[in-house]
């Protein structure tokens, strides 16, 4: 009991941390965690700042908001109607406030009356008694175990299924048998290849009687949290179909197998158009299996496998051309299947062994080889625990595909399909992941009047270029601003607007994307919900996907920040400071944070900046390393505040940022000098394109004590050079000081263009030498003059100083003295 | 037991094993056999030479009669601490600006202005390096001064001490405050004889005991005395039946706390009540605070080694707020020591040792932290014969890679030992009668080196 205290606690505390630190408001889970379809259900939306709910929004149809009781925040309560041809499954839902979207939760769908658990019902001798063909909403908790007793009559089929992960909010792993009532068991499941981890058991029932269902968490180790949906009643409940798909639009003849009373077939209808995954339910005798097998429907024609085919002597024959799908089942252990099939030249396959995509216990090894049966290629695991070939016929001729298991194992439900997918541009827009584990900003809320920005990301499969993007339906009142995502990157910000006038409004709208050439290269949008994370390292375990961006106008904002845009270029090497202003309504003083949504390739900037309280401005850096890529760059910068309501999110403008090549390089050789001696830095300058008027160039990380009395220094553009004149005086720090760089800024347009170069050079600052041992002999050599004007520290006034000697190079200082050396040796 | 262990040996499964080897001549099979008849087996033999080969040296105090090590797990960031890069691009400098100390030219990050006035009396370390990016092989490195091995546990710094020198005045050689910090501080394959001593609470912690170090409520000596003396009647019964280290160990542990329990003068090292208010105003009446004055108690009383763990340094998120959380209390405390161990004469002759993991990622990453980065990192050396006021070694521009003087684990842990009095080069017997080097192939730094 202690334990389970502290554990909800832990549970409470989490939840609430994320509470605060979203995005107001928020959604925690629905409670009751589903109900039957045909009915009306009392549902409990908990979460945080849900007071002024104004919308329920599902991204499928089926469920209907009957009314809102929205007077306590952390319970919105709401009346659902669900549709009596409702989908049967989970839906993905969030609530619109009048500030903002929740998170994206689940709500499940069942087709049978709900019941609840009552405890105590953790003993075998006095189960909780339930009507065969209901569903119990109950909970694992900790070392408890949940008995339940239904009667049936000799041959009637009984099928117990537990929903508890596929509820999508919290890590359950479950454990679920039918008992007789002498308590032997004569169905269990902990996990399996249908449902993963959640379980099924399945009888036909041998005498009439009542007969025990037993759920508990499988290591007895949930707690308050760990909800579970039991479905029991007469579905039938197939383990896998074969073939596991087919053409899409026709109709398929179907076997399922694994259910207790036999394998059946059925005709099953796939949707025209589709390519991908198809959940099916199956219907028996009026019964509905529980939760559906997966078929796949594709734009080919099936391949069924004929045994004998376990040499490349009696592999299955095809003479159709490919695209195909082959289809069979490893019936036994060591059993491999070949096919033969015909290829062109140059063809370009995806060759996909899908078994754990269609819930298959097969660990597939596939292998593809030549005609003479010779291993041309061969694959285990690309595809997660199924195989994939990236596969470019090299000949004309015949060739087989084989499959197997990685373990040598096999049975009648190891069921398998080879697709040789033709090669096709493939592109889908996503939002990415801003905070870890988290679903932070993963949906678009514009205050009215104001902005706000997110990152789009593209995914492109089997082309490059440049990716424009479209909103087609947008609610009225709201823009999408964004530039095409480069063809050098995957990703851009994009700024939506809504207008002062927009109507406060949410949508799950599509968002769709281009190549921006060839409009035939498209796709749409595609958001993974993550839902359930465990160990290790915040694996996911149950996500949903949907395939709408979900967008909302709300209130507006006590705030709105735009950016001054620059009308000078950022450089390679350079820097760039940003001004960001505020407009702040009346009375909001908060201290505003400023977070640069995304940098183009090769350009930093500081992660964040806080405009203090009451401001309504603030700088923020940019900089650009020498690589960077040079091209007119889409920017924004997101801003937050703590509004009293939770945090507030809106943006900057879009905003162009050109990075360009520098205007001028420039190199320090090494500048050496002893204590107490004067030294000369020397700078080589690089003219790279031309500039007006002069440039400032400034001297850093100059050694600690020693000084120089000019700097920084002007330049134009013809100069080769600049000199800086230090003072090194006695005490000044012995050794190799690596920190020299310059600042050059050049001019235009009014506006500073900042140039950090130079980085890496060399002060070096010896001790005096020792006294020598013999008197001098040669005064040194005045040093050669300067070939080109130098800027030196020297003002220059009239009249004209004698040029001072020009400062040597390390490598000209060592020179001299060598020649000084053999002068002196020559006398 | 000569004899048995010769008779237990067969025979001709070694003349099998010598036929193979086309190494062994005739002759030397000859001399084999004759070892066999005086009661050698080859093992023993091999046993002996191999023990005739072990490199040993004598252990002897060296100018560092102590250390306190202040561990700071997680990865404390090198460019937040003690080694900025304030002329480095934004992305790399992070948001934390820096603090000139009493060093000319060097700065310390901004949140250490206290330890920028006691920079004259420490050895800042810029260049440490190794190649573990993961928490608990970063950890292992530190601690033990080897790559962590799949096949053996090797002791740590802490264990090599108390193996080496044992106990002095009745105290535990090695003390972990508050608790040992992970599994890699503890005695590896020596004896769990030699693991550390744990306080068991946190001294900044109200109503502070040391577990374990006074008798129950209600329990006079006497009745101490005679439970004493029951348990050790059970001790030797098990003794007759049972041969094991951990028994051994647990003995040895008994002993050890029997005579910390009845010594006024030991136990006096963990009061920290007898502390004057000033001094633990000076250190900070905080976790830090506390832990470092504790550790400062138990070195002037006479602990070996005290290894104090503070804070948690993985910022992988918003460094800034992290630092700025956790960092004064760590500056405050750590000058307070460091003056404080000055003042006492102490500082020449304990070594205080701060160090972390690894350190953390060049730039700036997407939630405002630094992730893990073991390339280069800084760790602080002072006092025990360590040169004071200088910074050893330097990370290059952006805080990548080391620039100058790289530092090794192995180094660090050399000269660690060098100035304790223990040569690591000597081989101290691991299971299996393997004999494994404290330190493989590390040299002392002698730049470090007063």
């Amino acid at each position: 009991m202690k334990q389970r205290v502290s554990l909800l606690a832990i549970l409470a505390l989490t939840g609430l941390a994320s509470a605060l630190q979203a995005a107001s408001p928020s959604l925690s889970i629905v409670t009751p965690r589903g109900g039957q379809r045909g009915s009306e259900v009392e549902a409990v939306f908990h979460g945080a700042r849900l007071n002024e709910a104004k919308e329920i929004l599902f991204y499928d149809p089926g469920i209907a908001t009957v009314s809102l009781d929205s007077s306590n925040a952390a319970q919105l309560k709401a009346k659902l109607k669900i549709a009596p041809d409702a989908r049967l499954g989970s839906y993905v839902v969030r609530v619109r406030t009048i500030d903002g979207l929740t998170e994206a939760r689940t709500f499940t769908v069942g087709q049978y009356p709900v019941v609840a658990e009552k405890e105590p019902n953790s003993d075998f001798d006095a189960p909780q008694p339930i009507a065969l063909n209901s569903s119990v909403h109950g909970v694992a908790d900790n070392e408890d175990v949940d008995y339940y007793r239904i009667e049936a009559k000799k041959g009637q089929r009984i099928t117990a299924e537990v929903e508890a992960m596929r509820l999508g909010s919290a890590l359950v792993d479950c454990y679920v048998a039918i008992l007789d009532k002498k308590r032997f068991e004569l169905d269990a499941r902990d996990d399996c290849a249908l449902s993963l981890q959640d379980p099924y058991a399945s009888v036909v029932a041998p005498e009439d009687g009542s007969y025990v269902i037993v759920v508990r968490e499988s290591s007895y180790a949930g707690n308050g949290g760990s909800r579970y949906i039991l479905h029991v009643g007469e579905a039938p409940r197939p383990a896998i179909a074969y073939p596991a798909g087919g053409k899409a639009g026709s109709e398929a003849e179907v076997k399922f197998i694994g259910d207790v009373r036999g394998d059946f077939v059925e005709k099953v209808k796939l949707p025209a158009g589709a390519n991908g995954v198809h959940p099916h339910h199956v219907v028996q005798d009026g019964q509905v299996s529980p939760s559906p097998n997966i078929l796949r429907a594709v734009p080919f024609d099936n391949v069924l496998e004929t045994e004998p085919n376990n040499n490349a002597g009696e592999a299955t024959k095809t003479e159709a051309p490919l695209p195909l799908a082959f289809n069979g089942i490893v019936a036994a252990d060591g059993d491999i299947d070949f096919f033969r099939f015909k290829a062109t030249k140059g063809q370009r396959f995806d060759v996909r062994c899908v078994a754990r995509g269609v819930r298959s216990p097969l660990d597939p090894v596939m292998t593809l080889h030549n005609a003479g049966g010779g291993q041309i290629a061969g694959n285990d695991d690309s595809g997660g625990l199924d195989s994939f070939i990236s596969w470019t016929v090299p000949a004309d001729g015949e060739y087989l595909v084989a499959v197997r298991d990685h373990l040598g194992k096999g049975g009648p439900d190891y069921v398998y399909r080879v697709e040789f997918t033709p090669l096709s541009p493939g592109l889908s827009l996503g939002i990415p992941e801003f905070a870890r584990a988290s679903q932070e900003r993963n949906s678009v809320v514009v205050p009215r009047g104001n902005r706000f920005a997110t990152l789009i990301r593209v995914s492109r499969s089997n082309f490059g270029g440049d990716v424009v993007l479209e909103a087609p339906e947008l609610p009225a009142g709201v823009t999408m601003n964004a530039g095409p995502i480069a063809g050098s990157v995957n990703e851009t910000p994009v700024v939506f607007e809504a207008a002062p006038d927009a109507t406060d409004a949410a949508k799950l709208t599509p968002l769709l994307g281009r190549h921006a050439e060839n409009k035939d290269i498209n796709g749409g949008f595609r958001q993974n919900l993550e839902l359930i994370y465990g160990q290790p390292n915040n694996t996911v375990y149950y996500r949903e996907t949907v395939d709408r961006m979900a967008l909302a106008v709300t209130e507006e904002a006590p705030f709105k920040i735009s950016i001054a845009e620059p009308k000078v270029p950022l450089v390679q090497s350079g820097a760039m400071t940003l001004k960001v202003k505020a407009e702040r309504r009346e009375g909001f003083k908060a201290p505003i944070r400023l977070r640069m949504l995304w940098n183009p390739p090769g350009v930093g900037s500081d992660n964040e900046v806080t405009m203090g309280e009451g401001q309504t401005e603030a700088n923020y850096n940019l900089n650009a390393n020498g690589n960077a890529q040079t091209r007119v760059w889409k920017i924004a910068i997101l801003a937050f505040a703590d509004a009293g309501k939770g945090l507030v999110w809106t943006s900057s403008q879009l905003m162009d940022l050109t990075v360009e090549k520098p205007f001028v390089g420039l190199q320090i050789p090494l500048a050496a000098s002893e204590q107490g001696k004067p030294a000369a830095v020397l700078c080589k300058l690089a003219q790279l394109q031309p500039f007006e008027g002069e440039a400032t160039v400034q001297l850093y990380g100059i050694p600690p004590k020693v000084t120089i009395a000019q700097n920084p220094l002007k330049i134009v553009s013809t100069n080769s050079e600049v000199i800086f004149n230090a003072t090194v005086p006695t005490d000044a720090p012995v050794g190799q000081h690596k920190s020299l760089f310059c600042q050059v800024i050049v001019w235009k347009n009014g506006e500073p263009i900042a140039h950090n170069v130079g980085g890496g050079g060399v002060f070096r600052i010896d001790p005096p030498p020792p006294p020598p041992p013999a008197p001098k002999v040669a005064a040194p050599t005045p040093a050669p003059v300067a070939a080109k004007p130098a800027v030196v520290a020297q003002a220059p006034a009239p009249p004209a100083p004698p040029a001072p000697p020009k400062p040597l190079s390390r490598l000209e200082q060592l020179r001299l003295q060598a020649r000084q050396a053999r002068e002196r040796a020559g006398q | 037991m000569k004899t048995n262990r010769a008779t237990r040996g067969s025979f001709r499964t070694q003349t099998a094993n010598l036929k193979q080897s086309p190494l062994l001549a005739r002759r030397q099979f000859l001399q084999v056999g004759a070892l066999t008849g005086l009661g050698l087996t080859l093992g023993d033999l091999f046993r002996l030479q191999s023990r005739a080969d072990i490199k040993n040296y004598e252990s002897k105090e060296g100018k560092a009669r102590s250390v306190i090590h202040i561990f700071l797990p997680g990865g404390m960031a090198h460019q937040e601490s003690f080694d900025p890069k304030p002329y480095a691009p934004v992305e790399y400098r992070g948001p934390l600006g820096t603090v000139g100390t009493k060093l000319t030219g060097v700065v310390f990050s901004e949140g250490l202005p206290k330890t920028a006035q006691v920079a004259d009396k420490i050895a800042v370390c810029r260049s440490m390096t190794h190649g573990e990016a993961a928490h608990e092989r970063g950890t292992h490195n530190m601690f033990t001064g080897y790559r962590p091995s799949p096949a053996l546990s090797y002791p740590s710094i802490g264990s090599v001490i108390s193996h080496e020198f044992g106990p002095r005045k009745n105290l535990p050689p090695y003390v972990c405050v508050p608790g040992q910090p992970n599994e890699f501080a503890g005695s590896g394959y020596l004896s769990s004889a030699y693991g550390p001593f744990s306080l068991g609470a946190d001294p900044a912690a109200g109503g502070f005991q040391v577990k374990d170090l006074s008798l129950p409520g209600g329990l006079t000596p006497e009745r101490f005395t005679h439970r004493k003396n029951v348990l050790a009647s059970v001790d030797a019964h098990f003794k007759n039946l049972e041969k094991s280290d951990a028994l051994n160990a647990m003995d040895t542990f008994y002993q050890r706390a029997y005579s910390l329990i009845s010594s006024q003068e030991a136990r006096e090292a963990f009061n920290l009540n007898a502390e004057p208010d000033a001094m633990k105003n000076a250190y900070g009446k905080n976790t830090a605070g506390m832990r470092f004055l504790m550790a400062r108690r138990l070195v002037e009383a006479g602990v070996r080694m005290v290894s104090v763990t503070y804070g948690g340094w993985d910022h992988h998120d918003n460094i800034a707020n992290g630092i700025r959380g956790q960092m004064p209390a760590f500056d405050q405390a750590y000058a307070a020591l460091i003056n404080d161990l000055d003042q006492r004469g102490l500082l020449d002759t304990t070594m205080v040792v701060v160090s972390s993991e690894f350190g953390r990622t060049p730039k700036i990453n997407a939630t405002n932290g630094r992730d893990h980065w073991p390339k280069v990192f800084s760790v602080v050396l002072a006092g025990g014969g360590i040169k004071r006021g200088i910074v050893h070694g330097a990370s290059d521009a952006t805080a990548s890679e080391p620039d100058e003087l790289p530092l090794t684990v192995e180094d660090f842990a050399t000269t660690i030992y060098h100035q304790l009095g223990i040569v690591a080069d000597k081989e101290l017997m691991a299971p299996g009668d393997r004999p494994i080097e404290i330190v493989d192939g590390g040299n002392v730094v002698k730049e470090l080196l007063a």
